[in-house]
């Protein structure tokens, strides 16, 4: 049977502080490429350089730091933890940083990131109790808690309709200002137009790359 | 405080599935509660049987006279045995070394009699030897001696109990006490000596074969043997006794003269077994291989029904993983390495199979403590079967956790977060 390369011959740069969308029909390999860039899989061949150094080769162990460190999840289903409430699920990541926290710091940098999202008033509510729109602000403010180089966020407003997709877009517009650098998802133009750079994929290979 | 956290968390999940968590955790309970209750049981055992040894004395060697059947009788005719008897004690000093007293009794049960108190304590004949053997003193007076067999004098020693009852103000030295249809002087008080519950509900000289209870010194009333030989005279010439009490000067040596003494007997009783042999070292030896075989039997069914509940457990958390799929591949995404969770699930293994052995744990002591009450079996909850308890309880978390806790570790983070 002959291999299937959801990707080859991609090569881009990323530079920080951008905010790119990455665009393509499904079976793409939009899917993979995020998987790659948010370490959660590795290249058969070719390299992938995170902030300079070459993370193709590293451990499960040193992904899993670097996705704890460097890196903010955003997924279409949210993908919170439903028996813990609004602020446990932010802290997740905090749990599983290297760089041990007291209580008291942890707490603030929770608080901290759900105020970034503006979700101050529903700290123990449960995933169940929120909506859509909340969830993702949540699932935003467990990403951004541990200060990460890049928010990878797939297909965020997915699930949502397109008047809290703005609002979220909006959300991730302004941590982009704050000069974080924010890759999304999406197939959808409307969410692609707040990014500054569109890659644009087919058959696993880049078909445009423009910047705007 | 990662620890704290994760362990937090593993309470927090274990929560969300009350019903689960405790129908997962009843082997582990009742499991442990047995082991605790039948460690408990087994102690108590060995307690009492280690207190009725030492009463009977270690260095002691009790032979007991058997009652026959009528055939039995007839046997022991035909081969010239006239039972225990007052000689066979003589023979025995003669024969073998390393006896330092020796004392036959004779049980006879008359009525005694002071003023107007009556009790049923047995009246024993023996010799001056008989507090020595059983290693009690004189408390007031003196007790038997050798010029009182001699001279068959109509006098008596007093067990404390026995004293207590006929005496309770006055001291009973110089009074006169009807033994049967005779007056006895009282010479002698014993010492009032420690006894088992069983030993205190024996009340006449009648035992059980093979019991090995000894007697309640402090309710008998002692007079001489030859006395005893008067009021309750025996067919034949040679005096038959119920019992005679041998103490042995070395301990170490005591199982050796317990085989010359058992050499020497058949012969003397021309292989009739019309006595038995009680060395209570021999008894300490065979309670402690019984116990042995008690806490193996113990151990296995221990054993079976932790691994029963071990793999009820196992069975839960990997039920429980696989209905987690999704929450492991939205950790791992998270920065969780491999490690944290295995750790993770190992945890909520632990702390379920924790939560078990403690119940069991309670729950065994309570058993113990009712079974005390209602069987009126000593029971005794020692620290190293709780110890026993709690350690095979976090083994089996340990052990039955590792392969679900596995199985989650192992996991594709890419998989595990398209689980819906």
């Amino acid at each position: 049977m002959a291999e299937v390369h959801a990707l080859s011959n991609i090569s881009f740069v990323v530079e920080r502080g951008e905010f790119i969308a990455i665009m393509g029909p499904s079976g793409s390999g939009k899917s993979t490429l995020m998987h790659i860039l948010g370490c959660l899989d590795r290249p058969t061949s070719g390299s992938y350089y995170l902030d300079n150094s070459d993370v193709t080769a590293l451990s499960n162990k040193e992904l899993s730091i670097i996705r704890n460190h460097r890196i903010g999840f955003v997924f279409q289903s949210y993908n919170l933890i439903f028996q813990l409430n609004v602020i446990e699920n932010v802290e997740v990541p905090l749990i599983y940083n290297r760089m041990s926290l007291n209580y008291d710091s942890g707490m603030d940098k929770c608080l901290k990131a759900i105020r970034a999202v503006g979700l101050n008033e529903r700290l123990r509510h449960r995933p169940s109790e929120l909506s859509g729109g909340e969830m993702q602000r949540v699932a935003i403010a467990r990403a951004l808690v541990n200060d990460p180089l890049i928010i990878l966020a797939d297909e965020p407003t997915g699930n949502l309709d397109s008047k809290t997709g703005e609002e979220i877009m909006g959300i991730l517009k302004g941590l982009n200002d704050e000069g974080r650098t924010v890759i999304v998802v999406t197939h959808d133009e409307k969410v692609a137009s707040h990014a500054n750079r569109t890659i644009k994929l087919k058959d696993g290979s880049i078909l445009v790359d423009s910047r705007q | 405080m990662r620890t704290w956290k994760i362990i937090f968390a593993g309470i927090k999940s274990l929560a969300l599935h009350k019903l689960r968590s405790v129908l997962s955790i009843l082997g582990i309970v009742f499991g442990v509660a047995a082991v605790v209750a039948m460690l408990s049981i087994g102690e108590g055992a060995r307690q009492e049987a280690l207190e009725q040894i030492e009463l009977l004395g270690t260095n002691n060697i009790t032979i007991h006279a058997l009652a026959l059947t009528e055939s039995q009788i007839m046997e022991a005719k035909k081969n010239l045995s006239s039972g225990l008897t007052a000689t066979d004690a003589s023979r025995l000093v003669e024969i073998c070394p390393g006896i330092s007293f020796i004392a036959p009794l004779k049980i006879i049960n008359i009525e005694s009699t002071y003023e107007n108190r009556e009790s049923l304590a047995p009246v024993v004949g023996t010799t001056p030897d008989y507090p020595a053997v059983r290693n009690v003193s004189v408390d007031k007076g003196r007790f038997i001696t050798l010029l009182d067999i001699e001279e068959n004098k109509r006098v008596c020693v007093l067990g404390a109990d026995v004293a207590k009852t006929f005496f309770p103000v006055d001291s009973p030295l110089g009074s006169m006490i009807r033994l049967g249809s005779d007056w006895y002087n009282v010479i002698g008080v014993l010492q009032k000596k420690a006894v088992t519950r069983k030993s205190r509900a024996t009340r006449d000289g009648q035992r059980a074969t093979g019991s090995i209870t000894p007697r309640n010194i402090n309710n008998d009333i002692y007079i001489p043997l030859s006395v005893s030989v008067l009021v309750s005279p025996t067919r034949g010439s040679e005096i038959a006794v119920d019992e005679i009490g041998i103490r042995i000067n070395e301990a170490n040596k005591v199982q050796e003269s317990a085989n010359i003494i058992k050499t020497i007997l058949t012969r003397l009783h021309n292989k009739v077994q019309d006595y038995e042999i009680i060395v209570p070292v021999e008894l300490l030896r065979q309670s402690q291989s019984t116990q042995r075989i008690f806490n193996i039997v113990l151990g296995a069914i221990a054993g079976i029904s932790l691994l029963t509940g071990g793999i009820g457990i196992m069975n839960i958390m990997l039920a429980t993983v696989s209905e987690r799929t999704k929450e492991i591949g939205i950790r791992a995404a998270l920065g969780a390495t491999r490690l944290d969770i295995l750790f993770q699930f190992l945890i909520e293994t632990l702390l379920l199979t924790v939560a078990g052995g403690i119940i069991g744990i309670l729950l065994g002591i309570f058993g113990a403590y009712t079974i005390n009450i209602y069987a009126e079996w000593r029971t005794v909850v020692s620290f190293t079967a709780i110890i026993i308890a709690s350690l095979m309880s976090a083994i089996v978390g340990l052990l039955f956790g590792l392969l679900p806790a596995y199985k989650a570790a192992r996991m594709d983070p890419i998989a595990a977060l398209r689980f819906e």
